[in-house]
């Protein structure tokens, strides 16, 4: 039997370091994308001489675009979020279950997906850097 | 400790600066032919006072500033002030300028500048500290201005050290509110601070820099001020001077042609004849006459004159600005004449193009043409012309008259041959150059436009005197080209870039240059340059090439980034534990590690880290200049160091609820084991996510890491996984570990890794580095 008090501590604890982690997140993303507005302040005002419908039609494009991008882009934190669920679970079976069978199996199950996300943007990084660098 | 390093730096720093205005003494330490009472006699240059008559001769170093009052084909050469690479006639000729620049004062000679050819008398206008070579000293004298790596390194320091503050306050302040034993929550909250403190950050930015400075020797560049190497590395703007650098410092003959473009066989053997150069071991004398002698040597031409004799000289003097000499082949004279092509043409009435001579009136004013134009893009032009003439007991400049105009002699400065390609790569690497010269901007342009330099903007000295600072920031900012610029000018640009938040390196080798070198985030000197400027540099070449600094920028980059890894190191994993220690602190009946087990962890931590100079640098993190930006720092602290803490947390649960722990008391088994295996955990994610951030590839493992940094790792992470079954882990408090968790905390580990590689994706697309 575990005690609870402790366990809620921990879950606590363990919880409040991921939710940290994916405000910050969105945090730095948003405030990136407010440095890039900045940056290209002067472009826009230039693009504000264009129709309304083509802005508004542009507008409702970049809210899909910006769903999906988010989806996209903090796919590392629904991992995490993902992975806390499952090591609370996994944790709170306790002492004498197969608590450390569940574990070792999500883990390496987590890896795998890891990896495979990880080769799937093996050469993005260098490749925007480049167009980065050429622009 | 902190006092005594203060202590000696200061010491160094006021050293340096002694050093550097003794050596400027030293140069001016000369003596100087005073005319007082109407008596020439010779005394020290330092006794010297306004109002003084001094004369001088060829070979002089100016003892003051001086107004000219009498000239006899005078040439100075004013390079190390200027750095205008050919001398520069002067006379006493009263001048009506606003404003003028040093380079315009045709009737004033400046200290520390050396007597090229001719004579004259001068009085003394300023000595010493207040002349133009004293203004340069005096700038000298004040402490190095901090550079941005030194910047950087502060605003790193104080932001650990509120961190610091704030998290082992906070430990020390809940731990005795929650009722915990106060000597022990003081000893916890100390050893967390000690983990926090990245007390190794000197020794790693020492050794790298002195590695680096090892591999820059063997490429011919000694570093003089150690910390300047990784500003090296950063430098997004290198000013340079023109001379020696883009093009060879030394004058040479580039062509020679006749009216209408054809080369007359007997330019080159007449303009050896008529010619004052010494021929020794090695050519001296007037550099225009040396030139013609070493272009006929390349070419094989010397000996074309063996068949003249020389019978008789007419020298050179100001008022004709030409030389004659006769010369008799068989049994012929002829005089030949070599000068300034408008003194030489006016004194000839034919012109001559392979054997085809034609009255000269027709073709004068395209001649005249031609050599203006060649004088605009910055060429040295000389006439030649000649005569026959009869047998005379003498020959006088009377003797000068009816002459033959045969062509026209184009001196240059020529190009480096290597410095386009260095340009290239210079601006391939992200550093922008502008060329800072005391040159004409026509020269300079042309010089640009040889090797490739794209050119913006060309601003002169006078357009900058007129500048207010808001204007100059703007200025060096657009512009290619500071022409016609003094020392001081120099140092204002230097300044304008810097407080536009550029590293600025500057590359200079004359009395003129010490100031902005001094000023400069990286001041870059030359082996062959006066002492001032080797003292003022922060980096001097033994050979001034451009591509050697493509080289040494590349390590530069190198050590910026093995430093920048241990900072990351520091804030991120070791910060995340740290935090982690102090949360468990308050909700776990015992401590989440024992002080000394903090500190020995510690311990091993930084010397797994000291191999960190050693470590290879991706080669795409050497391609841009990097800034310290703390800004960066911080972002990566919040978000990697709660990947550690994630783990960390998850140690804490396993062992309390799937191992038991949660059981334990102060001094009990499973207390013991609860620590030993948040030990383990923590000392491997810590040490081994060095893998992980020492690059940004992904995945991680496609950077290869250097084999003394992966030796150590590797090295420590067996040491620190044994230390649990050893009796040295008794004595810290530690228990031997159960299998399954060694299974658990690899595969942890393993996630860990993975997951920080996976949020290195998401990270460096939002934050720029």
């Amino acid at each position: 039997m575990l005690t609870i008090d402790l366990f809620v501590w921990w879950a606590i604890s363990i919880s409040w370091s991921i939710v940290f982690l994916t405000v910050a997140s969105f945090y730095l993303y948003a405030s990136s994308r407010a440095k890039r507005k900045e940056d290209t302040r002067e472009e826009t005002k230039r693009k504000m001489n264009d129709e309304h419908s083509v802005r508004t039609r542009a507008y409702k494009t970049q809210l899909k675009a910006t769903a999906r991008s988010i989806a996209k882009n903090f796919i590392f934190v629904w991992i995490l979020l993902g992975l806390l669920v499952f090591y609370i679970f996994s944790v709170q079976l306790g002492t004498g279950t197969l608590s450390e069978a569940v574990f070792a199996v999500g883990n390496i199950v987590v890896e795998a997906l890891l990896v495979f996300y990880l080769v799937r943007n093996r050469d993005k990084m260098p490749a925007e850097e480049q167009t980065e660098r050429s622009g | 400790m902190m006092i005594v390093i203060a202590v000696v730096l200061g010491f160094v720093n006021e050293y340096r600066a002694e050093k550097t205005v003794h050596d400027l003494q030293k140069r001016v330490s000369i003596r100087a032919v005073v005319i007082r009472d109407s008596k020439p006699s010779e005394i020290e240059s330092r006794l010297l006072v306004p109002g003084d008559l001094v004369s001088f001769y060829v070979g002089d170093i100016v003892p003051a500033d001086m107004r000219i009052v009498e000239s006899s084909d005078l040439h100075v050469n004013e390079a190390t002030l200027t750095g205008e690479s050919f001398p520069v006639e002067k006379t006493s000729e009263s001048l009506d300028l606003q404003h003028p620049t040093p380079q315009q004062l045709t009737n004033y000679m400046f200290m520390g500048s050396v007597v090229a050819n001719g004579s004259g008398r001068g009085i003394v206008v300023s000595t010493g500290k207040n002349s133009q070579f004293g203004s340069i000293s005096r700038s000298l004298l004040r402490s190095h201005p901090e550079t941005p790596f030194q910047k950087g390194v502060r605003s790193y320091g104080n932001m650990l050290l509120t961190l610091t503050l704030a998290l082992v306050m906070g430990i020390f302040a809940i731990n005795a509110a929650l009722g915990h034993n106060l000597v022990n929550s003081l000893l916890f909250s100390l050893a967390v601070a000690v983990g926090l403190v990245p007390e190794l950050m000197p020794a790693i930015v020492t050794i790298s820099l002195s590695q680096g400075a090892r591999k820059l020797a063997k490429l011919k560049v000694i570093v003089k001020r150690l910390v300047s190497i990784e500003d090296f590395g950063n430098m997004d703007v290198l000013c340079t001077d023109k001379t020696g650098t883009l093009t060879e410092g030394k004058i040479s003959l580039k062509d020679y042609y006749s009216p209408g473009g054809d080369k007359d066989p007997r330019i080159i053997p007449y303009s050896l004849l008529c010619n004052t150069a010494v021929i020794g071991q090695k050519i001296t004398g007037n550099p225009m006459d040396v030139a013609i002698w070493e272009y006929a040597i390349k070419n094989g031409a010397q000996e074309s004159v063996t068949s003249y004799g020389k019978t008789c000289d007419i020298p050179f003097d100001y008022q004709r600005r030409m030389m004659s000499v006769v010369v008799r082949k068989d049994n012929d004279f002829i005089l030949i004449t070599k000068g300034a092509p408008e003194s030489v043409l006016s004194r000839c009435d034919y012109s001559e193009t392979l054997g085809k001579k034609e009255p000269i009136r027709d073709g004068l004013e395209s001649i005249r043409t031609e050599f203006s134009d060649l004088s605009i893009q910055g060429y040295r032009v000389l006439a030649i012309a000649y005569r026959s003439i009869d047998l005379k007991k003498a020959y006088t400049v009377e003797d000068e008259a009816n002459l033959t105009f045969l062509g026209l002699l184009i001196f240059t400065d020529p190009r480096k041959q290597d410095a386009h390609q260095a340009i290239m790569k210079l601006k391939e690497m992200g550093v922008d150059v502008k060329i800072l010269t005391g040159d004409n901007e026509l020269v300079a342009r042309k010089i640009c436009e040889e090797v490739d330099v794209p050119v913006r903007k060309i601003v002169s000295g006078s357009e900058l005197t007129q500048m207010s600072s808001t204007e100059i920031k703007k200025a060096a900012e657009e512009t290619t080209i500071f022409a016609r610029i003094t020392p001081e000018q120099k140092l204002d640009i230097i300044k304008a870039l810097k407080e536009n938040q550029h590293v600025v390196g500057f590359m200079g080798d004359g009395v003129n240059d010490a100031p902005a070198l001094y000023e400069a985030d990286v001041g870059i000197s030359v082996d062959t340059a006066v002492d001032v400027s080797k003292d003022a540099a922060d980096i001097v070449l033994l050979e001034k090439d451009l591509p050697v600094l493509v080289d040494g920028i590349k390590e530069g980059r190198k050590i910026f980034g093995n430093t920048i890894k241990y900072v990351l190191m520091g804030t991120s994993s070791n910060f995340g534990n740290m935090f982690s220690a102090a949360a468990a602190s308050i909700f776990l009946p015992f401590l989440p590690m024992l002080p000394i087990q903090i500190l020995f962890m510690n311990l091993l931590y930084d010397m797994s880290n000291m191999t960190i100079p050693t470590d290879n640098v991706d080669e795409e993190y050497t391609t841009t200049p990097r800034k310290w930006d703390i800004g960066f720092v911080r972002k990566y602290t919040i978000f990697f160091g709660p990947f550690s803490s994630v783990y960390d947390f998850l140690t804490f649960g396993i062992m309390l609820f799937v191992f038991g722990c949660w059981a334990g008391t102060p001094g009990s088994h499973l207390e013991a084991l609860f620590q030993s295996a948040w030990f383990v955990e923590s000392f491997w994610t810590e040490v081994l996510i060095m893998f992980v951030i020492r690059t940004r590839r992904i995945p991680f493992f496609t950077s290869r890491p250097g084999k003394w940094l992966a030796g150590f790792i590797i090295g420590f992470v067996a040491f620190g996984t044994i230390l649990p079954f050893t009796p040295f882990g008794g004595f810290l408090g530690m228990t031997p570990l159960p299998a399954e968790f060694w299974v658990l905390v690899a595969l942890m580990t393993a996630t860990y890794l993975f997951l920080v590689d996976a949020g290195k994706v998401f990270f460096y697309k939002i934050c720029k580095f």
